[in-house]
């Protein structure tokens, strides 16, 4: 509710392009970062297996959720906030409630995990990539369910998405094959609708836009390739997937960058993409995805960075630093108004030569007049019908106004455990 | 005019505090009441039997006012030892004792997330602490005389103030700027509270007025008359109207007369005047048709809604 009152040309910014935070523990070294939906907290796994949970109003840690042993490959939380589902090089897919800070369950695959994902309208299932073995569908009840794809000949998927919906299931192969599999919705079962080859080298990602139409891969040969793809009716369709045509690649054509990790914007037509550089850039490049053109880049720190998210609602940028570990805000700065503090006082952006009104300082003998008025302001208010009781729906930049889940208060968490 | 209308006396409630009481609040659950005074102590009371329950002692000051966390678990108390104390109801045990303020404290709100307390003092700051660490997260100077009272916006993001320099204050919970000012009159500002939905501020003034704002256009909705508050903070509630008041807005406030006076929002008419001592009554607050009233000799009494 804050928004409209503040600066709308420094608040109503689509995205932020100041460093404001670094979050530091002591002995924590960061290498995954997820915000929830509501941009409350930020979940962050660390290289020694543990996951901190960050309360975004303080920046303090809240919840130390530590089970896993190596460090953290992925983590996604459910649509409704309340569970985290972590993968890790323990080889082990563990299930975590934020509020009690317990962990539900685990999965141990045999085999080192790449990633793992809920299914975005059923939190009860999950995928996940293995090292040399075909990804899995986990279900409500525990059962795996392969995810078929073209393994054969040295071919390994490690990166996979859920589309939106729920129902179709992406896979990128270290030989640079998107595979689309669909969950067929008379029994269930996975079957592969189309398989497009995005480029000779692996992919290391793959991100789709919250409103599923357009979708985008980052390839070692260092291009992000962004495609449109159409609404869910035609997606069982392999014609569409032959015919997918790339609508942008990005890349940086004179430094040749390979990209760590790349992000939709959040909302639901994804107006932009951001991407973490490799090497000794130090940057995220940002850019329009309708246009394609590059519009940003976010610097700040003094080392290469190498996981990203973007938390819409508070419009904050967070990227992980390989040096050190540390947890880099980018976010809006909003100047002080200064007129704000007196009611009367009005702010201009350059001197104005004070020129007296012609009735200044003339004397006003209609005090009864001014009563007058007083009085009828008094009478008029008895017309005005007030609502006191419902709440906005949606803040002023268009997000969800709601608390969503929350995380009560440990009063006896130490962080001095870590 | 001082016949009940809305409301009937359902019992007075003995209290056991030796010195003055200040403030009484319902938990969010509607389990629990709870009462402060000045002899350093907080008494639960049961909210459905109104038996005591507990004591909270451990304040080395008077206790100015409490405040539930929205999970009905814990309160925030304020004392003019200058501390901010925060205690767990089922254990009875203070878990913070949040240090900073320079003079009494006079005022908590909690954030709705329960992560953060704001508090405002006698020495005209205004602290954010984090409840968690038990750390001051930011101190917002812009007042020029003792905070009567601080309230959240239900989703935490604006934070209102009211002084006794006469002004209403709007901040930002997040960066601790001052977004807005409001002011009628110089008139000391007693009480702030939030409408439900966030959008108006309810300020209860030295000149026996609670005004209604709309914080966004600086304007004044409604003016509210009939009560008498030019030496106390009276706090005052927003009431939603049962039965055949279905859709109407109450506004409850206690007055120094020692009545509850409780107005009907849109037509600003008085519609009750609930007597409750001959001393000023301090606090009122009101869950499921059951409104609860302090005065400062320590007369706690409950009504129901007809």
């Amino acid at each position: 509710m804050n928004i409209s009152l503040l600066d709308p040309f420094a608040a109503l910014k689509d995205f932020p392009e100041t460093l404001t935070r670094t979050i530091s523990q002591p002995n924590s070294y960061s290498v995954y970062v997820k915000y929830n939906e509501q941009g409350n907290y930020l979940a962050c796994g660390l290289s020694s297996g543990t996951i901190l949970l960050i309360d975004n109003d303080t920046k303090q840690p809240i919840r130390i959720l530590s089970r896993h042993t190596k460090p953290i490959q992925s983590l996604t939380w459910s649509r409704c906030g309340r569970y985290l589902l972590s993968s890790s090089r323990d080889w082990r897919v563990y299930l975590w409630d934020v509020i009690t800070g317990g962990n539900l369950q685990g999965f141990n695959f045999h085999t080192p995990v790449w990633t793992a994902e809920f299914n975005p309208v059923n939190e009860k299932e999950f995928i996940v990539a293995l090292f040399d073995e075909m990804p899995l569908l986990v279900d409500s009840q525990g059962a795996k369910h392969i995810i078929p794809t073209d393994i054969n000949n040295g071919t390994a998927i490690s990166v996979l998405k859920f589309h939106p919906n729920g129902q179709y299931i992406f896979t990128g192969s270290n030989k640079g094959v998107l595979t689309v599999i669909q969950r067929v919705p008379e029994d269930g079962s996975l079957r592969i609708v189309g398989e497009v080859k995005v480029s000779s080298s692996a992919i290391r990602n793959i991100i789709i836009s919250p409103n599923g139409l357009k979708i985008a891969t980052n390839s070692s040969d260092r291009i992000i390739r962004q495609y449109n793809i159409p609404s869910d009716a035609t997606l069982d369709d392999p014609q569409t997937w032959q015919a997918l045509e790339i609508t942008h690649k990005y890349q940086d054509i004179v430094n040749r960058i390979q990209w760590n990790s790349i992000m939709f914007h959040p909302t639901e037509n994804s107006e932009y993409l951001i991407a973490s550089a490799y090497g000794s850039s130090h940057v995220i490049y940002m850019w329009e995805t309708t246009t394609g053109s590059m519009l940003n880049i976010l610097q700040g720190p003094e080392e290469e960075l190498m996981d990203l998210d973007w938390n819409v609602v508070k419009c904050t940028i967070c990227a992980t630093g390989v040096d050190t570990g540390n947890v880099y805000l980018w976010s809006l700065v909003i100047p002080q108004r200064w007129s704000a503090l007196a009611p009367d006082f009005v702010e201009i952006d350059e001197n104005i030569e004070y020129q007296e009104q012609e009735d200044e300082f003339d004397f006003k003998g209609d005090e009864q007049e001014g009563r007058e008025s007083e009085r009828k302001r008094l009478r008029e208010e008895a017309e005005i019908v007030i609502d006191v009781w419902t709440k906005e729906k949606r803040d002023a930049r268009g997000n969800p106004l709601e608390l969503g889940v929350i995380v009560p208060v440990d009063y006896s968490l130490d962080i001095a455990e870590l | 005019m001082t016949s009940s209308n809305l409301y009937t006396l359902l019992q007075h409630i003995p209290t056991e505090h030796e010195s003055f009481t200040t403030s009484v609040q319902i938990s969010p659950d509607s389990q629990y009441l709870a009462t402060a005074s000045s002899d350093k102590t907080i008494h639960i009371f049961d909210f459905k039997t109104f038996t005591l329950l507990k004591k909270l002692i451990g304040h080395k000051g008077g206790v100015n006012t409490l405040e539930w966390s929205p999970d009905s678990k814990y309160i925030a108390s304020t004392s003019d030892d200058q501390t901010t104390k925060i205690w767990e109801i089922e254990s009875q045990e203070c878990l913070r004792t949040l240090t900073g303020h320079t003079y009494h404290v006079t005022t908590a709100a909690f954030s709705p997330k329960c992560n953060l307390i704001v508090t405002g003092s006698a020495d005209e700051a205004i602290r954010v602490w984090e409840v968690q660490t038990g750390n001051s997260l930011r101190t917002l100077s812009a007042h020029s005389e003792p905070i009567a009272a601080v309230d959240l916006s239900w989703d935490g993001s604006i934070i209102a103030s009211a002084s006794f320099d006469g002004t209403i204050r709007i901040f930002d919970t997040e960066t601790g700027q001052c977004v807005k000012t409001l002011v009628y009159g110089k008139v000391p500002v007693s009480n702030i509270k939030f409408s439900p939905n966030g959008k108006y501020v309810l300020a209860t003034t030295f000149d026996n007025t609670i005004r209604l704002w709309d914080y966004q256009n600086n304007k004044v909705l409604k003016t509210l008359q009939g009560g008498k508050f030019s030496k106390y903070r009276c706090t005052a509630v927003f009431i939603q109207g049962l039965g055949q008041y279905e859709g109407m807005t109450f506004v409850a406030s206690g007055s120094e007369t020692g009545d509850v006076v409780i107005w009907d929002l849109n037509s600003k008419k008085v519609m009750d005047v609930l007597k409750v001592s001959e001393k000023p009554v301090l606090s009122v607050d009101e869950k499921n048709g059951i409104l609860v009233a302090l005065s400062v000799d320590g007369k706690l009494s409950a009504f129901s809604f007809k």
